[in-house]
């Protein structure tokens, strides 16, 4: 990309089920506030703000874009709103970078939340999910997400032979490292054995097979680099690129339904514009959009990060945990971390880029160093996909 | 979050929409009527179900093409689930079903005995019952033969 925009700073509201009595205004607020502050700048210095939320059914609230400028004190600037499922926050990342290259804006404030989990019944935001699919022709047949990804993950499985393990695998790592992130929805300690004796939901997954609905925010200030403030160039992470891509609606549409061929078509522009040529060894540190276990291991292969049918024995290996080859998912994914859809691509941003500054917490930045790192979110089972390359400013 | 002592109360919203179905009307009113319509590329010769206005492959605009209504089961999932607006949540298999002479698959609820379903088994078109469904789509239902 000709215009590299850094991020500046960002900042999460804990991905939970608030039960408090706190709402949409609390969590942009306060992932805003402290998103400028993270960026050392005031809410005047903002000239655009973008707002990302998957669905109103959720909120109670339409048009939330003049709602949020009040609640932050920024009445007057321009805003926008973009939906785009669980990639609601990628797209609206995507959409901040539009403005920064484009010369619209100098600093954008892009801020993600979803009322998810407290404010409907879990029917209801399942019945509300399933309409994100093919509505009429799926949704209200009864398919549910879980449905539609198992579906996929069995085609994965006749191709490689993908075992529960190694699904289950994915669920241990990621619940584990919520556990150093106080971001984090689930943090716990478990065993391939609890994955495999949970509860069935949708064959073959079971319950820690599947991703949490959250309620959260997230809050990131994107900066032009001729509008950066003194010694940010030097300390801030840059986005080299942002790409979109999409398959097929419907699974059934899809000759190979098991693999995320919209997401790799993606991850070829992400890696055209960054100028990555080898994808496995030149991307350090990965946040992708684990919805389900597999969907994990489909999206390792589906970025090429390692070869097609290998990243469950990887991961069963330890390649992906925070100290092995390739961390993915260090803060814990949609699995550990949790899924406010229009918070999540934000929140991935947000990680990936405090890792490569390495002020991401202690016990997940392990001391290590991270030069460039990937971010992938996408909505429905891949079908609208939205990856990001960061990289640190010594790159 | 910060206030212990904020508010909150139950809201009930109940919604009722005229859901129009356009171009998908032939064939929703065909599964009412316990047939399969989808489409054919009249350039290439590819055939959908459900139809499509405009083929996958060249874009050019379909026509109408009756299907057999009997398939092959491709995969299955089971689940606990609710139809909408129809029956509470109960197990329920869906799968990805390849109509004979379709060249991709639907994702179809199936019924029957349960044994005689699995990957690979034949399926038809389910008859109907004859009692109005909350939403057309909700017909498309295989049973084993």
């Amino acid at each position: 990309m000709p215009t590299k925009p850094i991020i500046l700073g960002g900042d999460i509201v804990p991905f939970r089920r608030y039960k408090d009595g706190s709402g949409l205004r609390d969590w942009v607020r306060d992932a805003a506030t402290g998103a400028l502050a993270d960026a050392g700048l005031q809410a005047r210095d903002i000239d655009a703000v973008i707002v990302a939320s998957e669905t109103d059914f959720l909120s109670l609230q339409l048009v939330p874009g003049p709602l949020v400028l009040d609640e932050i004190g920024l009445t007057g600037v321009p805003v926008m709103r973009v939906e785009s499922g669980g990639a609601s926050g990628g797209n609206a990342l995507r959409a901040g970078v539009m403005h920064v290259m484009s010369g619209l804006a100098q600093r954008v404030l892009i801020i993600g939340y979803e009322h998810a989990a407290s404010h409907l019944r879990g029917d209801d935001v399942r019945l509300l999910y399933g309409l994100s699919f093919d509505g009429d022709l799926e949704g209200w047949a009864g398919a549910t997400a879980t449905m539609l990804y198992a579906l996929s993950i069995q085609d994965h499985t006749e191709r490689f032979g993908t075992t529960a393990e190694q699904m289950a695998a994915v669920s241990v790592k990621n619940h584990a490292n919520a556990q150093h992130n106080p971001w984090a929805h689930k943090p716990m300690q478990i065993t391939i054995g609890d994955v495999l004796a949970s509860p069935m939901v949708s064959t073959p997954y079971r319950m820690l097979d599947c991703s949490l609905i959250s309620d959260g925010a997230a809050a990131l200030v994107l900066c032009h680099p001729d509008a950066a403030p003194d010694g940010a160039m030097r300390r801030c992470t840059r986005i080299t690129a942002s790409a979109c891509a999409t398959d097929h609606i419907r699974l059934g549409d899809r000759p190979r339904p098991g693999l995320f061929e919209g997401k790799t078509r993606a991850m070829q522009a992400a890696c055209q514009q960054a100028g990555v040529t080898d994808p496995a060894t030149q991307i350090d540190v990965v946040e992708l959009y684990d919805s389900y276990t597999g969907a994990e291991i489909q999206a390792i292969e589906a970025l090429t990060l390692c070869p097609a049918g290998q990243a469950g024995l990887r991961g069963l290996a330890g390649e992906f945990t925070p100290t092995g080859r390739l961390p993915v998912n260090v803060s814990g994914g949609l699995i550990g971390q949790g899924g406010a859809p229009g918070a999540v691509g934000l929140a991935q941003a947000i990680t990936v880029s405090r890792l490569i500054e390495g002020r991401y917490w202690p016990d997940l930045q392990n001391g290590r160093i991270y030069r460039r790192g990937l971010v992938d979110c996408h909505a429905g089972v891949g079908t609208l996909n939205v990856i990001h390359i960061l990289e640190g400013a010594g790159t | 979050m910060s206030d212990r002592n904020a508010l909150s109360i139950n809201l009930t919203l109940s919604l009722c929409y005229r859901h129009g179905f356009g171009a998908l009307s032939p064939f929703l009113r065909a599964l009412q009527e316990g047939q399969t319509i989808g489409s054919r590329c009249p350039t290439c010769g590819d055939v959908r179900f459900p139809p499509r206005r405009l083929c996958l492959h060249d874009g050019a605009p379909t026509e109408a093409h009756p299907l057999g209504g009997t398939g092959q089961v491709v995969r299955i999932t089971t689940a606990s689930v609710p139809i909408p607006l129809s029956t509470p949540a109960q197990h329920h298999i869906f799968a990805e079903v390849a109509l004979d002479g379709a060249d991709n698959r639907v994702l179809a609820r199936l019924s029957g005995d349960p044994g005689r379903l699995h990957q690979g088994s034949r399926v038809r078109l389910a008859p109907t019952t004859g009692t109005p469904l909350p939403h057309p789509i909700q017909a498309l239902v295989f049973e084993p033969y």
